[in-house]
């Protein structure tokens, strides 16, 4: 019983956490541009 | 480089319809792609994995008289770092965003750039005095971008519904876990664990109903307040309904026995039909600047020793206007000194014209000169033709039949429903309360608006994506509804069938001239502005002519180039100028030395790619084709022979009114017109449907419903076809719909449906349709891909 609780309320954390993580992204502009953050890693590659 | 075909265009992958073009599909294509080579940006293919879209035209010089009073104000702070936002157009993939970070970065004195495909905004920061914006902003432009003033947002319901949608989705899917317990047969006998998942359901699906289903109970309240019954009724009855019998259930500690995992699937799929519906027209509209008409414009007005740059409305007659090449003269102005203009936006006429000092020049046409020009304004802004033709047209004027359809098929839809759950309750009110609301609560589910709130949105969003790859962006709602009903498109010749340049009509001859009288030729046409010479200039360059000395030929207006050289009189002009006694042909232009004739240049108006053909297809079709210009009667007739058009479909000379009252007079609500210039702007107001391919120009592209990028207009007779194979689909949609409900509602009215077997039967109809509709889309691309491909005629 008590491990299903720990779940269940580390799943209810984690969407928590989801929702928190999409409204941040929302808040700054950038939920649409996957496109861009997918570069992200290729900017460093060049900056090395 | 991104894979191409010997027939496919080298830049964007469109397939070539002139061979003679060589591997690009249009000369936007050729300059962006030279350009990506020349400096070492091919990687821009590499990372655009094939979804480049055709270049727009880089060949107009744009104005950057807007970019002055930000560049000021953003230097004026006293921060080591100045910061500037800007909105762009043409950025659809991370490829475009790489390519402008690549370019940035390459600029010295940049610090930081940030851009935002989203939305279609950039954000730079330089150090004052290393950088220069304004050559930074026309080094990007030269790809085929262009630059604005920031004033793109994103549209407050967008956002919201996005937010809506990541909330429910997340919540749904922990609901859908803790159902599953139910489903194997978690029960009331396992105590504390089946009371925890029964209450986090329930506390979860509070969450979703309250986040999601907010929208469905405010449109619903709103529409019952004003009398409207619309979609959005049933679906907040059902909701209520089927949410207060989960509550009823679980707080009997019945909690496996509620629908809450099929209530939040569906609140959810609801949801993702909306936004798909928003995402896709808000993601067309940010693709072009936000240009609303005269707030966008900008002059450079003298003010005693200094030259201010303020917004057109504030013109008054009597200014002092300095107009910079590419400007555009918003009022009518007298020049104070010689000028070249290009009246092509307004008028029509394909070639810049030259005015003396003291004439009035008409307000809508651009500088097409290489230097500033003062001119006098003789009226103010208010006063002059453009506020009326920059007028955006009145927002929902042009309500289609279609949305009227769906508008009534959604309200009979509602009465039919609630008609139905209220037959059903008075039907099984004889076996009790709790059996007749059962009754009710199946109906309600069972009767799923999936086909009009997802699935029509959802052809709607796979429709626009296709076209979108195509290079044609719908930008109002309902066009693809409009367009099965046009029976005739009308088309602006000068810059929208042709492409308001000339070409020579023998691409091959300056190759089979000696190289002296080639490089000759070249030198002398290299620095000139003429439209001819520009042509000249060239296919010149491109056959190998090099300037072999510094010239400095002069210009004659209304003759052509003169150059004096080691005693000899060379001419390149009109016939009877340049070789005394030659008689005067259209289009032909000659060199002479001394008189004597050397060589013989014949050029026409350079046709859009694929314009003949595009119109020999809508012809076909049974489609009545016009033409309509501003241009010379005689100009416009034998272009008009060309295309095959029949006399009285060739208008010339016609004034912005004239086409109006001709799109006017035609229109039985199935018109399409496709215009560039502003001079178009009143024909778009009174034709059924509008759009231009003329995506570099201000205002136009935001006054139509759609526009088309790259050169060629082949993508028209796709638009046309999309918009068939949509309605063929909604049309399947809504009978699989009818007969889904039909045999839903005979189930649930006999007492046959349960709610949890109408919870069932719910999302699994609402999954065929959708897999039916991606199936059926994907088999209409096929054919379309399919079809028999039509040969260019010659002209």
């Amino acid at each position: 019983m008590n491990v299903l609780v720990i779940q269940v309320f580390a799943s209810l954390m984690l969407v928590l956490l989801a929702v928190v993580g999409l409204l941040y992204s929302v808040k700054h502009g950038d939920h649409e541009h996957a496109d861009r953050l997918s570069l992200l890693p290729l900017e460093d590659d060049e900056g090395d | 480089m991104s894979a191409s075909t010997s027939s496919s265009c080298l830049h964007c992958g469109t397939p070539v319809a002139d061979p003679a073009r060589g591997a690009f599909c249009c000369a936007g294509c050729e300059a962006v792609h030279g350009l990506l080579v020349d400096q070492g940006l091919t990687r821009y293919y590499a990372l655009a994995r094939g979804a480049v879209l055709p270049a727009t035209s880089v060949e107009r010089v744009r104005s950057h008289a807007w970019l002055e009073p930000l560049r000021t104000a953003a230097e004026a702070t006293a921060s080591p770092l100045c910061a500037l936002e800007l909105d762009v157009q043409g950025i659809h993939c991370a490829a475009c965003v790489w390519l402008m970070n690549e370019l940035f970065r390459r600029t010295p004195g940049g610090a930081g750039f940030t851009v935002n495909p989203a939305l279609g905004k950039v954000c730079m920061r330089w150090r004052p005095g290393v950088f220069d914006v304004e050559r930074f902003v026309c080094e990007v432009e030269r790809f085929g971008y262009a630059f604005g003033p920031s004033r793109k947002t994103t549209p407050r319901p967008s956002r919201d519904l996005v937010v809506r949608l990541g909330i429910c989705a997340a919540a749904t899917m922990n609901v859908m876990l803790f159902s599953f317990s139910f489903y194997f047969g978690l029960s009331p006998g396992d105590g504390s664990t089946f009371s925890l998942f029964t209450w986090g359901s329930l506390l979860l699906a509070t969450v979703v109903v309250l986040v999601g289903g907010w929208p469905f109970f405010r449109a619903a309240q709103r529409g019952l307040a004003r009398g409207l019954l619309h979609l959005d009724v049933p679906i907040a009855l059902g909701i209520t309904l089927v949410y207060a019998l989960s509550v009823v259930q679980t707080l009997q500690h019945r909690g496996d026995h509620a629908y809450l995992d099929t209530l939040c699937t569906f609140i959810t799929l609801m949801v993702l039909g909306r936004w798909l519906q928003q995402r896709v027209l808000d993601r067309n509209r940010r693709f072009l600047l936000e240009d609303d008409g005269s707030d966008a414009l900008v002059v450079r007005r003298r003010e005693g020793a200094t030259v201010a740059v303020v917004p057109a409305p504030r013109v008054g007659a009597g200014d002092t206007l300095l107009v910079a090449p590419g400007d555009l003269l918003v009022v009518d102005a007298t020049l104070s000194q010689a000028g070249r203009f290009s009246l092509d936006w307004i008028t029509g006429e394909p070639e810049p014209r030259t005015f003396p000092a003291g004439e009035t020049v008409p307000a809508g046409a651009f500088n097409a000169g290489r230097s500033a020009v003062e001119a006098r304004a003789t009226q103010s802004f208010q006063q002059s033709v453009l506020p009326v033709l920059l007028a955006a047209r009145p927002e929902g004027e042009r309500r289609s039949g279609s949305a009227r359809f769906f508008d009534a098929l959604a309200r009979y839809y509602v009465v039919t429903v609630l008609t139905l759950a209220a037959m059903g309750t008075l039907l099984w009110m004889h076996a009790g309360v709790h059996r007749a609301v059962d009754v009710a609560v199946a109906l309600l589910v069972v009767t799923c608006p999936c086909a009009l709130g997802i699935a029509i949105p959802l052809a709607h969003e796979l429709v626009h994506a296709g076209l979108r790859r195509k290079g044609v962006l719908v930008r109002a709602p309902d066009l693809l509804d409009r367009l099965v009903r046009v029976r005739t498109v009308l088309f602006d010749k000068t810059g929208t069938l042709t492409l308001g340049r000339l070409d020579l009509v023998e691409p091959r001859h300056p190759g089979q001239l000696s190289p002296e009288i080639r490089d000759l030729v070249y030198s002398m046409t290299a620095g000139s502005n003429h439209p001819v010479s520009r042509c000249l200039a060239k296919a010149l360059a491109g056959a190998g002519a090099r300037v072999a000395a510094p010239v400095q030929p002069e210009e004659i207006p209304g003759c052509g180039l003169e150059l004096v050289r080691g005693g000899r009189r060379h001419r390149l002009g009109a016939p009877g100028w340049a070789v005394p006694g030659a008689a005067a042909e259209p289009g032909v232009t000659l060199l002479s030395v001394d008189g004597q004739l050397l060589a013989r240049f014949v050029t026409r108006e350079a046709v859009r790619p694929g314009a003949q053909r595009e119109v020999l297809r809508l012809r076909a079709a049974g489609l009545d084709v016009w033409l309509l210009s501003g241009d010379a009667r005689t100009r416009v007739e034998e272009f008009g022979r060309a295309l095959g058009l029949s006399g009285d479909r060739v208008l010339g000379e016609l004034s912005p009114a004239d086409k109006a009252a001709v799109v006017a007079r035609v229109d039985r609500r199935d018109t399409l017109f496709i215009g560039d210039g502003v001079n178009d702007s009143l024909a778009f107001a009174a034709a059924f449907a509008a759009g231009t391919p003329a995506v570099d120009r201000p205002v136009m592209p935001g006054k139509s419903d759609v526009f088309f990028l790259g050169e060629s207009l082949e993508s028209l007779g796709e638009l046309l076809l999309a918009a068939q194979s949509l309605r063929s689909v909604v049309r399947r949609i809504l009978a699989m719909a009818f007969a889904y409900n039909a045999g839903a509602v005979t189930v649930a009215m006999l007492g046959l449906a349960t709610p949890l077997g109408a919870a069932v039967a719910m999302p699994a109809s609402s999954l065929a349709i959708l897999l039916a509709t991606t199936a059926w889309l994907a088999g209409r691309r096929g054919v379309a891909t399919a079809a028999p491909k039509l040969h260019e005629v010659a002209a």
